[in-house]
Parts: C-alpha cells; sequence; structure tokens
C-alpha cells in the first residue's frame, strides 16, 4: 500500500507543477487556463521530434522550451489583446477553445505512432520506501515545491512582483501608474509555457505519452490548484503530489481501481464543500 | 447586339434552351442519385463506406487508412471493372450516437453499396440492427466488442481483442511453458466485455490460473505501481494490451522495479513497424500477437499490401492490415457481380460468401453467408522483438481449437 503512494509521486509531481503554473496564471491573469498542459505537451512533442531526428537531449529540450514559450506567448497574447476586458468565465471558456484547438493541432501533426521519447538520466533510479523512484520523479516533485516558493517569494519581495500583483488585483489603476499590463501578462502566459514544458519533458518517458493523454493532465491538475482555491501555490503542490498518491493508493483495491481516473473529481467536490462548510452550516442554524 | 427587342428574343431562345436541356438531362440521369444505372458502359463511382473510431478517445486511424490505400492502388489501376471506387470513411469519435447518425448518413443520403475497413469501438452494438434492417452488409476492418462478431450482417476481418488474449496466455502457458502468467489490461469500457470470456477459454482448456490479475489501467495509472504488484505476484509472463504509447512506459517501469524475468506479451494493435524504435532495448525479447501474417516477414502473398500502404503513405501495422484486407474482400466480390452494383447485389454476393482465399493473410479463408454471428478469423501468430526488429516467433495459433 505504502509502494502504491510513494510511487504516485510521479504523477503528483506532474499535477503539481502544472498546478502551480494554473494558480500563477489565474493570479495574474485572471483565467484559469485549460490548455496549460496541452502547452507544456507541444513544447515537449516539438522537442521528441528534434530528439527523433537526431538532435541531443539538451538542444532539443531546449527548443521545445522554446516553443512552449512561443506558444505561451501567443495565447497570452490573444488573451490580452481582444479578451482583456471579459470576466474571468469568458476567458476561462476561451481558453478551453485553445484546448480543444491544441489538442486537434496536437493529433493532426503528432498522430498516434509510437515515438522515442528522451529522457533526462534514464535508468536511474532512487529507493524510496521499496519504490525504485525515477530522477525524473525526484526533479518533478523537488522542482514544483522549489518553483512554488521561489514564484511566491517573487510576488512577495521583487518590485516586478509586486507590480504584477498590482496588475491582477486592480487592473486599471495599475495601468494608470504605469504598470505595463500586457506586457507583464504576456510574459506570465510564456513563463508558465516554458514550466509546462519541462514538467512534460520529465513526466513524458514514465507514462502514455499520446499528446491527447499529455494535454488532459490539465484535469487533475485543475483539481490540485483547487485545494488552495486557486490562491495558493504551496497548497497546488500539495494538492497535486496528494491526488496522486491517491490514485495510486486506489489501485489497491480492485473494488475502486477502475474508476482510478475520478479521483480528481472527488477530490474538487471534496475541497468545494470544504470551503463552503461555513456558508452551509451558518444557514442551517 | 443592342435593343430591348433583341434581348428578349435572346433571352426567350435562352430559356427555351435550358428547359429543353433540363427535360433530356432529367430523362437521362438516374432515378436514384447514387446506384448506378444499368447501362453496359458504366463509369459513375462506387460508393463505399465505414464507420471508424479516427479520433477521439482512443483513436484507431489505421483501418480506414489501409483501406484507403488498397483503393487508391485499385483505382490507379483502373478501378473495378472500369468504375472508380469512392470510399468515405467517416469518424465517429467513439460516439455511439454519431456512430447511428453516420451509418444512417451513409446508407440514406450517399446510397453505399456496402461498408468496409471500419474500426469502430462503440458502432456495433449501436448499428448492428439498422444495418439489418436496411440490408446493407459490413465487411470491418478491425472489430473489438463481441458484438461485432454476433452481428448478421457484419463479417470482421480480424481476429478480435478476446481471441488475441487467450491466444496469448496459451502461448505463454503452452509454449513458453510459463508458471505465473500474470494479465494488466487496460479499462476500454465497452471492449472490457471480452476479458472474462478470453480468461474462461484459457482456462478452461489448460486448466490454470492467473497469478496476477487486473483489467483498471488507463493512460494515468501509475505503471511503477502495476509493477511493483507483478512482481510481488512473482510474475514471469504478463500480457498487457496497452497503446503503442503505453508500451516504452510499461516496459520502463518493469525494469525500474527490477522485474526481470519477466517476458512481455502485448496485443495486436501494438504490432507496428515504429515500436521496436520507440521501446529501444527495453523491447528485447517483447513478443506481440499478430491477427495476420506478419508484415515484418517477408512472404511473397504481402507484397502487392505493403506497396500499397507505402505508396498511400500509410504505417505499416497490424490494424492497417486489417483495414487493407477488408478492402480487397469487398472489391473482389464487386467485381464477381454481375449486372448492376447495388446495396442488395452487393449483399447477395457477400451472404455467397462462404470460402474467400486470402493467400495466406490470414490462418484460414475469410467468410460471410448467411448466419447470425460471423467470426472467421480466430488465429494468430507470435511475433517477437530480437535485434531491435520484429521476427515471426511462432506457426498459427487456432484459438477456436481451444474454445470447444
Amino acid at each position: 500500500m505504502v509502494q502504491s503512494v510513494v510511487s504516485g509521486l510521479l504523477a503528483g509531481g506532474a499535477y503539481a507543477l502544472i498546478g502551480v503554473c494554473i494558480v500563477l496564471v489565474f493570479r495574474m491573469v485572471r483565467v484559469v487556463n485549460f490548455a496549460q498542459a496541452a502547452t507544456g505537451a507541444m513544447g515537449a512533442y516539438v522537442a521528441i521530434l528534434l530528439f527523433g531526428s537526431g538532435w541531443s537531449y539538451m538542444p532539443a529540450g531546449l527548443a521545445g522550451m522554446v516553443a512552449g514559450v512561443a506558444i505561451g506567448w501567443l495565447c497570452g497574447l490573444v488573451m490580452s489583446q481582444w479578451f482583456s476586458e471579459s470576466s474571468t468565465v469568458a476567458r476561462s471558456t476561451v481558453a478551453i477553445a485553445m484546448l480543444i484547438a491544441l489538442l486537434t493541432l496536437g493529433f493532426r501533426f503528432f498522430g498516434t505512432t509510437a515515438r522515442k521519447i528522451p529522457e533526462i538520466r534514464p535508468g536511474s533510479t532512487v529507493n524510496v520506501l521499496g519504490v525504485n523512484v525515477g530522477v525524473s520523479t525526484i526533479i518533478t516533485v523537488v522542482g514544483a515545491i522549489v518553483l512554488a516558493f521561489l514564484i511566491s517569494l517573487f510576488l512577495d519581495r521583487t518590485t516586478l512582483g509586486i507590480r504584477m500583483r498590482a496588475l491582477s488585483e486592480r487592473p486599471h489603476a495599475a495601468e494608470l501608474l504605469g504598470v505595463p499590463a500586457k506586457r507583464l501578462a504576456v510574459f506570465v502566459w510564456a513563463f508558465a509555457g516554458a514550466i509546462s514544458t519541462a514538467g512534460m519533458l520529465l513526466i513524458a518517458p514514465s507514462r502514455q505519452s499520446d499528446f491527447a493523454s499529455l494535454g488532459l493532465i490539465v484535469l487533475p491538475s485543475i483539481a490540485a490548484a483547487s485545494l488552495g482555491l486557486f490562491r495558493s501555490l504551496g497548497l497546488a503542490v500539495l494538492g497535486g503530489l496528494l491526488i496522486g498518491m491517491i490514485e495510486g493508493g486506489v489501485q489497491n483495491f480492485s473494488s475502486i481501481a477502475p474508476y482510478s481516473d475520478a479521483v480528481p473529481l472527488v477530490f474538487i467536490a471534496v475541497v468545494l464543500m470544504w470551503s463552503q462548510r461555513g456558508e452551509v452550516w451558518d444557514a442551517s442554524r | 447586339m443592342s435593343g430591348k427587342l433583341a434581348t428578349r428574343s435572346y433571352a426567350g431562345a435562352g430559356l427555351l434552351t435550358a428547359l429543353v436541356a433540363a427535360v433530356v438531362l432529367a430523362a437521362c440521369g438516374s432515378s436514384d442519385s447514387g446506384t448506378s444505372t444499368s447501362t453496359s458502359a458504366d463509369t459513375s463511382p462506387i460508393k463505399i463506406g465505414a464507420v471508424s473510431a479516427i479520433t477521439g478517445p482512443i483513436p484507431i486511424p489505421d483501418g480506414t487508412n489501409g483501406a484507403g490505400a488498397y483503393f487508391d492502388a485499385l483505382n490507379k489501376a483502373g478501378g473495378i471493372n472500369g468504375r472508380q471506387v469512392d470510399y468515405m470513411p467517416l469518424d465517429d469519435k467513439s460516439d455511439p450516437a454519431l456512430s447511428a447518425q453516420l451509418v444512417r448518413r451513409l446508407v440514406e443520403q450517399e446510397n453505399v453499396v456496402a461498408l468496409a475497413g471500419g474500426e469502430s469501438l462503440v458502432g456495433c452494438p449501436v448499428f448492428g440492427g439498422y444495418l439489418k434492417k436496411s440490408g446493407i452488409y459490413d465487411v470491418m476492418g478491425g472489430a473489438a466488442t463481441p458484438q461485432c462478431f454476433t452481428s448478421s450482417n457484419i463479417s470482421p476481418t480480424n481476429v478480435g481483442l478476446q481471441d488475441d488474449v487467450t491466444a496469448g496466455l496459451i502461448y505463454a502457458s503452452e509454449t513458453l511453458k510459463k508458471q505465473k502468467v500474470c494479465a494488466a489490461m487496460y479499462n476500454l469500457g465497452p471492449l472490457n466485455a471480452s476479458y472474462p470470456p478470453a480468461l474462461a477459454v484459457w482456462e478452461k482448456s489448460t486448466g490454470k490460473k492467473l497469478a496476477y490479475y487486473t483489467t483498471s489501467l488507463t493512460a494515468n495509472t501509475d505503471l511503477n505501481g502495476i509493477m511493483l504488484k507483478v512482481k510481488d505476484a512473482g510474475c514471469d509472463a504478463l500480457i498487457s494490451n496497452g497503446s503503442t504509447q503505453a508500451a516504452a512506459p510499461l516496459l520502463k517501469a518493469a525494469a525500474a522495479q527490477g522485474a526481470t524475468g519477466l517476458t512481455q506479451i502485448f496485443m495486436g494493435q501494438e504490432y507496428t513497424a515504429g515500436l521496436p524504435a520507440s521501446v529501444g532495448k527495453l523491447g528485447e525479447g517483447v513478443y506481440s500477437t499478430a491477427e495476420f501474417e506478419p508484415f515484418t516477414g517477408d512472404t511473397a502473398n504481402l507484397t502487392q499490401m505493403k506497396a500499397d500502404l507505402k505508396a498511400a503513405g500509410v504505417e505499416l501495422t497490424a490494424l492497417g492490415q486489417s483495414g487493407w484486407l477488408a478492402a480487397k474482400i469487398i472489391s473482389d466480390t464487386i467485381k464477381g457481380i454481375k449486372g448492376e452494383v447495388t446495396k442488395e447485389s452487393v449483399g447477395a454476393a457477400l451472404l455467397k460468401l462462404t470460402s474467400y482465399d486470402t493467400n495466406g493473410i490470414t490462418a484460414k479463408p475469410y467468410s460471410f453467408g448467411p448466419g447470425n454471428a460471423h467470426h472467421p478469423n480466430r488465429s494468430v501468430k507470435m511475433v517477437q522483438i530480437k535485434n531491435g526488429k520484429w521476427v515471426t516467433a511462432s506457426d498459427w495459433i487456432h484459438v477456436d481449437e481451444y474454445d470447444k
């Protein structure tokens, strides 16, 4: 049982990393970015294709990150150009449209052929509580934690970070004070694109890696982000790791194992009900 | 020319000509759109359709691609008795409602004379009855759900998931003499119905039981966790049926968790030309079932198939083989029809088709014929990755001989 839970950390790390991106984009740009994982998957596939045509790991990976940044940048441009005045719901719907577009393009370009997926330090594992955990898993989990910490630090302590918070909380006032709204928004999208590409490159070798499967990792990641109600980076990391470990643990019970894909949904439901408990209990008093 | 009078008379003449032309064309045109007229030099295209899971949660475009490749080559060589084949593969995205809608469209609007080469994962239970009611027949490429093999109007060319699994289990326990056979199968919704009967045939004919068995794998399942259980159960052979992209992570997880000495056996959809490259060294020694004469061999009967697939830019896969064969079967059947090619005459020809020699591409002849169940292909060969390439590893395993 413990082993199944520990080995769920690979998926958990992925959800945590993408979850951090989701929270960042939500806080800074007021949109639930449904296309986050698909953006990363696009970047990762560029790296995979280059690796397949002979490039070595690092150059292919970097080229992939550039692609991820470009796609993030493009999405950010579309969002801030035409939808900067729209509600969060409208903007999130646009993000869903972006997800569908990316999934369609991904299927068109990359098809269903199996490819050799590049891996960082293939074969290296560390034994954690009886499970041989891959180096990529460790990097993903540690990376998510460190990233959440660094971003929080950045937003609280640096001038640019404070400007960005001003932008997200009081966009009009910030613009009047000379904060370059559009540029910062697009920067956030591009940054999230880079991180999600890195995340995809880390986890793709160890799980089913067709484009659609990778793109739909966004759903458990959104569930992870919901733990902190899309506001806390640290809780998004915790949420991601929890979901991964619960999914791993569920595999031990053959009666519920077929429903392991429903864990994120149950997670969101529990989080939401718990967060609304004050109101429900007040109303019943 | 100028002047209103002149214009009016030209207009009048024009109108009259148009009217006459319309009457003549109407008289010459066929009464139903799409069906051929019975003139001896008919060159109108023969319409053949397919409903397939080309995209969707489990995309399998290979079948219709393979059939398309056959029809392309056939059309280039002149078509069927001088008539081109107009192949219409439609994508049902594994959505049952869409599947039903598309079949109706093919039969009622496009007036296809038959269906061929399709690989729908949800279609058979949904449109089996409709096919019977409309009197149209389907030479399916890849069938997976049990209903595809128990429908009066459908006869697939492939072996299907159930017999594939049984064959893999039989090969593991009877030929490879593995003592602890295990199975980690994917949760594929309607296809899950194939697992219990597949297991039952193996258990009954060998008297053995699986050491570890799960049918809950999905794209998100943690494969390391599964491999830990496989190792704990002491498995020495593992049957699994993931997609081609699931092969590498599964093998990686096995290696990472130290499940050495485990022989892995994949199912037919993973037998593709590109799989060995994607799994690298970890794939050495891995087996797969092959539902047709393995395309990685050099038997002469596959030359045309390989050429057609190559010409159409389609990857060599077992699913592509099934679509190609379905296209060949329907084309040869139509070639033999004397008189009009309609859905009725094609249906009659298929009902008479009790033995079609596939020239060794399948173990036994294909058949349609009357009856409420059609499952002509129940034999597989095993292939294995050796030195980074697939090689044929066994002769035909006839699953029907074990299912008595």
